[in-house]
């Protein structure tokens, strides 16, 4: 099995209409990783070496939702 | 702490642990290579890479053959681009995390500053500025109607005068128009010389990003966001007759080539459909900006079948997708035809001492070209000028001269299409960031588009003039753009990424520091210094004038409150209360309509009065007796003292010295019944809200994209407006209609709520985070945003049963 990544499931379900049964596409839903904004993300001291966080895009969205609740 | 994409990774490392090959095909830019990337590491952290084959594949139309192509020939990722992207994102990061912090205490009320977006906030201040301080310039302008022996009539304009040549300021004032005009009037004509050069016209370039965003602006009022959404469906693909299809190429670029292959099609195409007359002899070559590695080397924007017109497709598609389909499909067609060819006429008429010329001169078109599919927009005002025969010797008189005044416009406030198109000129930003950047300065109220055009609000003036003093390296354009060459210039191999941000790093941290040492006094200071005479008067020797002149010992100031940002005050506070909003027309105003203005009486004999409030400004009238009556029956509202009055806000926009009686009356007559649909007979009523002027007729409403339209438009544009609008409830809170969900067809909507924009889908409400600009929102993450707020109910509801 050969498995392939795109960035959307709408381009996923095409793409795998186009290669048939012995792939399965697969969509990452945008970039799966991001930089935290907080201290320490970048760091100049260490040849910017770069913390990245698996989407915390959608943790803020999961704290807020606690907050609000 | 449970994580929402758990889901989605779950998925791809699940689906990667069974899976001998794995292929990354994302988007054919820095931003897919670098999503590839991440991917990569992830499930190199997670140890699923192991006796695995990893191949990268690109290509830049979703289309069988394109795709079945790129699958065979796979590379690796390519390392510069990736670490170009992350050179990017840790000096945005670095930026933005440094400056915003000082923002916050030193002008407080401001939001961030990022990198890219200050400096496009620069230009357009700038520009505000050069507004704000022109004078304009008198000059005037001479033509003629002549006419022959057989009464045909010519119009030509002045040339030359007293043999020097006419120039835009050769006639200042009306003594120097009038000089030549009684000199003209006792001078003979006649006809000195006539000739007719053939001239032709190259079609243009196919599209790119940049050039796509402003054709749609101008042609359909598209703005960027929404031009490349669209664009972003045609090239995911739309379904036709049950395939979808992707129509267009990669929209993010900034090549104007198109491939071998997609030219012969072309060509083939251009023959069967329009004859060999149309096809130049060579395929036409466009040397647009060079790519600095192949990788990066994009196609134009075209159609990935060129015999798919867009006739073929309007039933399959939107009306907006029709039009940027039909607008990309033509325009790329016409790039491989051959040019327009008109015959230009020019008539020369002068005096007998040849030291007076008058020209005419107009085209007639002898061949269409590429003129056949793809129009051009007429900026050549003799184009319609159709010149008579006329013999060389030939005598010739005056019917008519006519003199006009003119004066010198300012300079244009920026649209998003010239914005995009100056940034492009500068070397600011790239296709993947000109519509991000244009979004994120709306959504931070640094500017205000107002009939289409930027305007900087007061916060969006201080934050300009805050980091051109304090931080002018980092948004000036040179610097700005050389950075971004450095960048390209990491996915060439030519620099190290770490080299570029090291070299950044030193002097920006030194700078940093050397701000935040500073009182927020001194930083006030040097701002009133800068925005000078932005922000204040001139006196009689154009000399800066601070003083104060209410108390008149003391010295205005910019000065801050946390609540409602910045303002101008006196030195003598608390013993002198002066205050003044920092813009001085907005001063101004105030100051003229502190005490109301009488502007006339209305049909009922009642004034009408024109009042500033905290709102801005408005018109109040008395109302009728009946009217309130009826209000006093209902007994709903407690008893007022302003219970009789009606006030009638002025709608943002329209000039409020402009607003006379009559402008008055008819903004209090509003909601207006322009008349009744031709369709359901229903009203079409005219409305001014808090979005501004809108029209609704049943279920349909749409807003006027002029506010000034407000006062002008008549039944037959209302229809056509109406036409065009989309029906449903017209919610005020609507940001943007996504479309459809691709499960069940239901509407998924971004909405402003109380608490901040939110995504409606059924009964689902999902929030959307802060950083996240929502007009910039796609689909694709509203449904991971949508699926996780699904997930998060459902463990809330498990965590109450226990």
């Amino acid at each position: 099995m050969n498995l392939v990544i795109v960035e959307s499931p709408a381009k996923a379900k095409t793409i795998n209409k186009y290669l048939g049964k012995d792939y399965l596409v697969l969509a990452s839903y945008g970039h799966i990783r991001d930089l935290p904004s907080k201290n320490g993300s970048v760091d100049p001291e260490n040849k910017f070496q770069m913390e990245w966080e698996i989407d915390s895009f959608s943790k803020k969205i999961f704290k807020r939702n606690y907050k609000c609740c | 702490m449970i994580l929402f994409p758990k889901k989605y990774l779950k998925e791809i490392t699940n689906a990667a642990e069974d899976s001998d090959k794995i292929i990354l095909a994302t988007d054919p830019d820095r931003e897919g290579e670098a999503i590839a990337w991440h991917v990569k590491e992830v499930l190199e952290k997670k140890k699923l890479l192991k006796d695995k084959n990893l191949e990268r594949v690109v290509f830049n139309e979703i289309t069988k053959k394109a795709i079945l192509d790129a699958i065979k020939n796979p590379r690796q990722i390519h390392l510069p681009l990736v670490e170009a992207y992350l050179a990017r994102r840790a000096l945005d990061y670095l930026v933005g995390f440094n400056i915003s912090p000082i923002l916050w205490t030193k002008l407080p009320g401001s939001k961030s500053a990022g990198r890219v977006q200050s400096v496009a906030l620069k230009l357009i201040t700038e520009r505000e500025k050069e507004i704000e301080l022109f004078k304009p310039d008198e000059y005037w302008t001479l033509t003629s109607d002549f006419t022959n022996k057989n009464n045909k009539n010519i119009f030509s304009k002045l040339s030359l005068f007293n043999g020097k040549k006419i120039e835009k300021f050769s006639f200042k004032n009306k003594e120097e128009i009038q000089k030549a005009v009684d000199v003209i009037n006792k001078t003979k004509f006649k006809i000195s010389d006539v000739n007719t050069k053939v001239f032709r016209r190259n079609p243009l370039a196919p599209f790119t990003t940049s050039t796509l965003q402003q054709t749609a602006s101008g042609r359909f009022g598209f703005g960027a966001s929404r031009t490349m959404q669209i664009a972003q469906r045609l090239y995911q693909g739309v379904d036709i007759e049950g395939e979808t299809t992707g129509l267009i190429t990669y929209m993010r670029t900034d090549g104007t080539n198109i491939s071998k292959e997609a030219i012969d099609n072309f060509r083939k195409f251009i023959t069967d459909d329009y004859g060999d007359k149309y096809l130049p002899d060579a395929p036409n070559n466009y040397t647009g900006k060079k790519a600095k590695n192949a990788q990066e080397a994009h196609e134009a924007i075209r159609p990935t079948n060129i015999t798919r017109k867009p006739s073929d497709i309007k039933k399959y598609v939107n009306s907006d997708q029709f039009k940027l389909y039909e607008l990309i499909w033509s325009r790329a067609l016409s790039s491989q035809m051959t040019p327009a060819e008109f015959d230009r006429n020019t008539i020369i008429i002068s005096s007998n001492d040849n030291k007076i010329n008058f020209r005419a001169s107009g085209s007639v078109v002898k061949f269409d070209g590429f003129l056949k599919v793809y129009q051009v927009q007429e900026t050549d005002e003799d184009a319609k000028n159709i010149l008579p025969e006329v013999k060389v010797g030939e005598e010739i008189s005056i019917l008519k001269l006519n003199d006009e005044q003119h004066f010198t416009d300012p300079p244009p406030r920026y649209s998003e299409a010239s914005l995009v198109k100056k940034m492009e000129e500068l070397g600011i930003g790239r296709p993947s960031t000109y519509a991000s950047i244009i979004s994120v300065l709306s959504t931070r109220n640094y500017v205000e588009l107002i009939n289409k055009r930027f305007n900087p609000t007061d916060r969006g003036k201080l934050i300009s003039a805050f980091l051109e003093k304090l931080f002018s390296k980092y948004v000036d354009y040179n610097f700005t753009a050389d950075l971004e060459n450095q960048l390209d210039e990491i996915t060439s191999g030519k620099i190290e990424w770490v080299q570029v941000l090291d070299n950044f790093w030193k002097d920006f941290y030194e700078n940093v520091g050397k701000v935040k040492e500073k009182r927020t006094r001194e930083v006030l200071d040097l701002l009133n210094e800068s925005l000078g005479a932005l922000i204040f008067e001139r006196d009689d020797k154009d000399a800066i004038d601070r003083k104060c002149k209410l108390c008149a010992s003391g010295e205005l100031s910019l000065k801050n409150s946390f609540r409602g940002g910045a303002f101008i005050g006196c030195s003598n506070y608390p013993e002198c209360k002066f205050t003044r909003p920092l813009s001085k027309a907005k001063a101004a105003a105030q100051y003229n309509l502190a005490e109301p203005k009488l502007l006339g009486q209305n049909e009922k004999g009642k004034d009408i009065f024109l009042k500033n409030g905290r709102f801005g400004p408005y018109l109040q009238f008395e109302k009728e007796t009946d009217e309130l009556e009826t209000k006093k029956k209902k007994g709903r509202k407690k008893k007022n003292e302003n219970d009789h009055l009606k006030n009638v806000s002025i709608p943002k926009g329209i000039d409020v010295d402009s607003v006379d009686l009559d402008k008055a009356k008819y903004l209090c007559s509003l909601p207006k019944v322009l008349g009744q649909h031709p369709d359901n007979g229903q009203d079409i009523i005219l409305n001014s809200g808090r979005f501004g002027p809108y029209l609704k007729c049943e279920n349909k409403s749409a807003r006027l994209e002029n506010v000034e339209d407000l006062f002008s438009i008549g039944i037959n544009r209302a229809i056509t407006l109406i036409a065009e609008a989309k029906p449903g409830r017209i919610s005020s809170s609507l940001i943007k209609d996504l479309g459809e969900h691709p499960e069940d067809k239901k509407p998924v909507r971004i909405m402003k709520g109380q608490y901040g924009p939110y995504i409606k889908y059924k009964s689902l409400n999902a929030t959307i985070p802060e950083e996240k600009d929502p007009n910039d929102l796609t689909m694709e993450e509203a449904l991971i945003l949508i699926e996780k707020r699904k997930e998060y109910d459902k463990t809330k509801k498990k965590g109450k049963r226990k």
